[in-house]
C-alpha cells in the first residue's frame, strides 16, 4: 500500500490509508506508520478509502495501539464502513481500539 | 486474474492417488506372499494328501471372502458418496452397518460350517476315490471357519482405513497377517507336527491379530469412523449390497472362468501341461494384480468423493492421473514381466517338459500384454461404479473377469489350439475396450452431449453436473502472494455475479484468512503441500471449499477452544467462519476439507 497519506498537524497525525489492508499490504503500512509515530500525541486513522481489512490489518492497529499506550498517546479510527465495523464488532476490536 | 498452478506434479489429487496406490500395493503384495508361503509349507511339510485337501477347500475361501468383499466395497462406495455430499452422520451409519453385516453374516456362516462341515467337504470333492481326504479337508475347513468373523471384519475395516487417514495401519495389519500366519505355519509343521486343522487355525489366528491391530484405529478421538447404532439407516442396507455386487460378480466370474477353462484344458492333449501353464498365468495375476487394483481402487474411492462434491475439474484430473499411472507403473511392470517370463515360469514349474515350459512362458507373456489394457478397463469400470452406476459396472466386471475370456478361449481354440487359453486374456481386454467405447458413445448420446475433447467424451457427465464454468473459481495456492491474488480474484468473481458488498467482503475474507491460516499452521514447503480452493455460485449460495494436504487441523474445533476472556483470540478464524451460514470440516485421505456456505 504505497499511497497512504500522512498529515502531521502539530502533534496530531492524520493517516489516510487507501484500498486493502491485507496480509501483504499490512506489513508495508505498519512500517510506514511507525516511521511517523515518534513525538505524536494523537493519531486519527481515516478509513474513508479503506474497502477491505483482514486480521493482518487489525493486528497492525493492535500493535501500534500498544506502542502508543507506552508513549502516552492515543489513536482513533474514523469513517469506518459498515462491513468493517461488523468485523470489528465480531472480534471485539473496539474494546481495545477507539472507533468513531 | 490468472493464478498459475505451481505444478501438476505436486497436485493434491496426484499425491493422494499415488500414496493410496502404494499402500494398497504393499498390503496386497504382502497378502499374496503370505498365501504363497501357506501353500509351500503345506505342500512341502505336510504331505500330498494335506496339499490335496488344501486344494479342495481353497475355492471355499473365495466364497468366504465374498460376503466381506461385497459389503466392504458397497459400504465404502456409499460412505465416500455421503462424505462428499456432507452427510457425516449417514456415513457413520453406513460404517456401523457394514461392520455388523460383515461380522454378523460371518458368524452365522461359521456356525453353518461347523454343523455342515462333512456334507460341504463331500460336495467339494472329498468323496469316491478321494474319500480319504475327508478328514483332512474337514479339518482345514473348520480351522478356517473359526477365523471367518475376523477375516471379514478385517476386510471391512481395511476398506475405510485410507479414507480415515490411517493408510499405514492397513499396511501394518497386512504385514501382521502374513508374519503371524507364516510363524504359526512353521510352528505347526516343525514344532507341534500338526495337520490341516492347525494350519487353518493358524490362518484364523493371524486374522484375529490383524483385527486387533485395526481396532487400534479408534484410539484417536478425531477419527471420522465411529461405531454408532443410532446413525444406522435401514434404507442403506440395500444400497450397500447392490453397490458391492460388482465386486461379488467379479470374484464369482473369475472363479467360474478358471473352472471352465480348466475343464476345457482337461479335454485337450497334454492337459496336465496346459493346466500347469495356466496356473502360472494365474500366479502372475495373483502376485501382480495388486498393482492394478491399488490404482483402480484409488480411482473408485476418489471418484465417490468427487462425485459427491460434484467436482468436474478434479474428477478429470483424477482420471488423467490414473491413465498416467497405467502408462508408467503398470506398463513398466508388464514390460519387466515380459522380459523375465522364462525365469518366472521356471520358478513355478520345475523339471517340466520343454513344451509345458514354453506354454507357461507364453501364458505369462500374454498376461504381461493384457496388464495395461486390463488396468485401463478396470479404471473405467471403477469410475462408473464410483458414479453410482453399479449395474453398468457389474456387467463390465462380469465380461472382463470371466465372460469375454471364456468367449475368446472358445472362439480362438479352433484357430490357435491350446494357446487360446492364455491368449484369451489379452483378447478379452481388447473386446472389453470396444465395449467400453460403445457404452461411452451411448451415454453421450443419451445425455445429448457434444464433447469437444477426449476427457469430456470419456467422462460423459450430464451438463448439470457441477456448476457452469463461469459460476466457479478453482485455484491451487502454496504461497502468500498466491493467496492475495486469489482473494482479489474472488472479489472480482463475486462482483461479476452481482453479489452484494457485504457477502463479497466476507467471502474474500474467508478465503484470505483460511488459506493464510493453512500456510501458517500446517504448511511444509519441503513436503510440497498445496491448498485447493474452490468457490461455487450455486442458486443463491456461495460455497467455498478448501482442501489441503498440510498437517491435520480442524479450525472449527480450534475455535471452540478459544478463550472468550482473551479478546481477539483466533481473530482470523473467527472472522472467516462467523459470517458463514454453515461450516463443515472433515479429514479424509489425510486431507483437510473445509466447506463454508456464505
Amino acid at each position: 500500500m504505497s499511497n497512504t497519506v500522512f498529515e502531521l498537524n502539530g502533534k496530531i497525525l492524520t493517516v489516510k490509508p487507501d484500498g486493502e489492508l491485507d496480509s501483504m499490504t499490512s506489513p508495508i503500512f505498519e512500517k510506514e506508520l511507525r516511521q511517523h509515530l515518534s513525538g505524536v500525541d494523537s493519531i486519527v486513522v481515516d478509513f474513508e478509502k479503506v474497502n477491505y481489512i483482514s486480521s493482518a490489518g487489525l493486528r497492525v492497529f493492535l500493535a501500534v495501539e500498544h506502542t502508543l499506550e507506552a508513549q502516552g498517546a492515543e489513536m482513533k479510527l474514523i469513517h469506518v464502513n459498515e462491513h468493517i465495523l461488523e468485523i470489528f464488532d465480531l472480534v471485539g476490536f473496539m474494546d481495545v481500539v477507539a472507533v468513531e | 486474474m490468472y493464478i498459475p498452478d505451481h505444478g501438476e506434479r505436486y497436485h493434491i489429487i496426484r499425491k493422494t492417488f499415488f500414496a493410496n496406490m502404494i499402500s494398497y500395493i504393499i498390503a496386497s503384495l504382502t497378502s499374496s506372499i503370505g498365501s504363497l508361503i501357506d501353500g509351500i509349507v503345506i505342500g512341502q511339510c505336510l504331505g500330498v494328501d494335506s496339499m490335496a485337501a488344501f486344494g479342495l477347500v481353497s475355492p471355499v475361501i473365495i466364497v468366504f471372502s465374498l460376503f466381506g468383499a461385497i459389503i466392504a466395497s458397497g459400504a465404502r462406495n456409499r460412505f465416500t458418496l455421503l462424505i462428499g455430499g456432507g452427510d457425516q452422520d449417514g456415513a457413520k451409519g453406513v460404517f456401523t452397518l457394514s461392520l455388523l453385516m460383515g461380522v454378523g453374516m460371518s458368524t452365522i456362516l461359521m456356525a453353518g460350517i461347523f454343523i455342515f462341515s462333512t456334507p460341504v467337504c463331500t460336495l467339494l470333492g472329498a468323496t469316491g476315490s478321494a474319500a480319504n481326504l475327508l478328514d483332512k479337508s474337514r479339518g482345514y475347513l473348520l480351522g478356517l471357519a473359526i477365523g471367518l468373523p475376523a477375516m471379514n471384519g478385517v476386510r471391512v475395516m481395511n476398506a475405510y482405513m485410507a479414507i480415515d487417514n490411517d493408510r499405514k495401519l492397513s499396511v501394518i495389519s497386512s504385514i501382521v497377517v502374513t508374519v503371524v500366519d507364516v510363524v504359526l505355519d512353521l510352528v505347526v509343521a516343525f514344532v507341534i507336527h500338526g495337520d490341516t486343522f492347525e494350519m487353518g487355525l493358524a490362518t484364523s489366528i493371524s486374522h484375529y491379530a490383524a483385527l486387533l491391530v485395526l481396532l487400534m484405529h479408534f484410539r484417536r478421538k478425531e477419527r471420522l469412523l465411529r461405531f454408532s447404532l443410532k446413525a444406522i439407516r435401514r434404507s442403506e442396507i440395500l444400497p450397500v449390497l447392490t453397490k458391492g455386487m460388482p465386486m461379488g460378480v467379479a470374484r464369482v466370474s473369475n472363479t467360474v472362468r478358471c473352472i471352465l477353462l480348466n475343464q476345457m484344458m482337461a479335454g485337450m492333449i497334454g492337459a496336465a501341461g496346459c493346466i500347469a501353464a495356466y496356473s502360472v498365468q494365474r500366479q502372475a495375476d495373483s502376485l501382480l494384480n495388486g498393482f492394478i487394483f491399488g490404482l483402480t481402487d484409488t480411482v473408485l474411492m476418489l471418484t465417490g468423493i468427487l462425485v459427491g462434491e460434484q467436482n468436474r475439474p478434479t474428477l478429470r484430473r483424477l482420471l488423467k492421473t490414473s491413465f498416467r499411472a497405467v502408462g508408467s507403473v503398470v506398463l513398466g511392470i508388464s514390460a519387466l514381466l515380459w522380459i523375465f517370463s522364462p525365469q518366472f515360469a521356471s520358478f513355478f514349474i520345475k523339471d517340466a517338459p520343454r513344451e509345458t515350459l514354453a506354454y507357461a512362458v507364453n501364458a505369462t507373456r500374454c498376461y504381461a500384454v493384457a496388464m495395461p489394457l486390463y488396468a485401463l478397463n478396470v479404471v473405467f469400470s471403477e469410475y462408473t461404479e464410483g458414479r453410482g452406476k453399479s449395474h453398468v459396472s457389474l456387467v463390465l466386471k462380469f465380461c472382463s473377469e470371466g465372460g469375454y475370456i471364456v468367449l475368446m478361449a472358445i472362439a480362438l481354440r479352433p484357430i490357435i489350439g491350446v494357446n487360446a487359453i492364455w491368449v484369451a486374456f489379452p483378447a478379452a481386454q481388447v473386446l472389453q475396450m470396444l465395449t467400453i467405447a460403445a457404452i461411452i458413445v451411448v451415454q453421450n448420446a443419451k445425455l445429448r452431449l457434444k464433447p469437444t475433447n477426449f476427457w469430456k467424451w470419456y467422462m460423459a457427465l450430464p451438463t448439470d453436473f457441477d456448476v457452469p464454468k463461469e459460476d466457479r473459481l478453482d485455484r491451487t495456492v502454496n504461497s502468500h502472494e498466491q493467496v492475495i491474488a486469489l482473494y482479489r480474484a474472488v472479489r472480482a468473481f463475486c462482483a461479476a455475479h452481482g453479489c452484494d458488498e457485504r457477502r463479497k467482503y466476507f467471502i474474500a475474507l474467508a478465503v484470505e484468512e483460511l488459506a493464510t491460516n493453512s500456510l501458517q499452521t500446517g504448511f511444509r514447503p519441503e513436503k510440497h503441500n498445496t491448498i485447493d480452493v474452490r468457490i461455487l455460485k450455486k442458486d443463491d449460495d456461495y460455497i467455498v471449499r478448501f482442501r489441503d494436504d498440510c498437517e491435520i487441523f480442524d479450525p472449527v474445533k480450534q475455535l471452540q477452544l478459544y478463550d472468550k476472556d482473551v479478546p481477539l483470540h483466533h481473530m482470523g478464524l473467527r472472522m472467516a467462519i462467523a459470517s458463514a451460514r454453515s461450516v463443515q470440516y472433515t479429514t479424509i485421505l489425510k486431507l483437510n476439507n473445509l466447506v463454508l456456505r456464505v
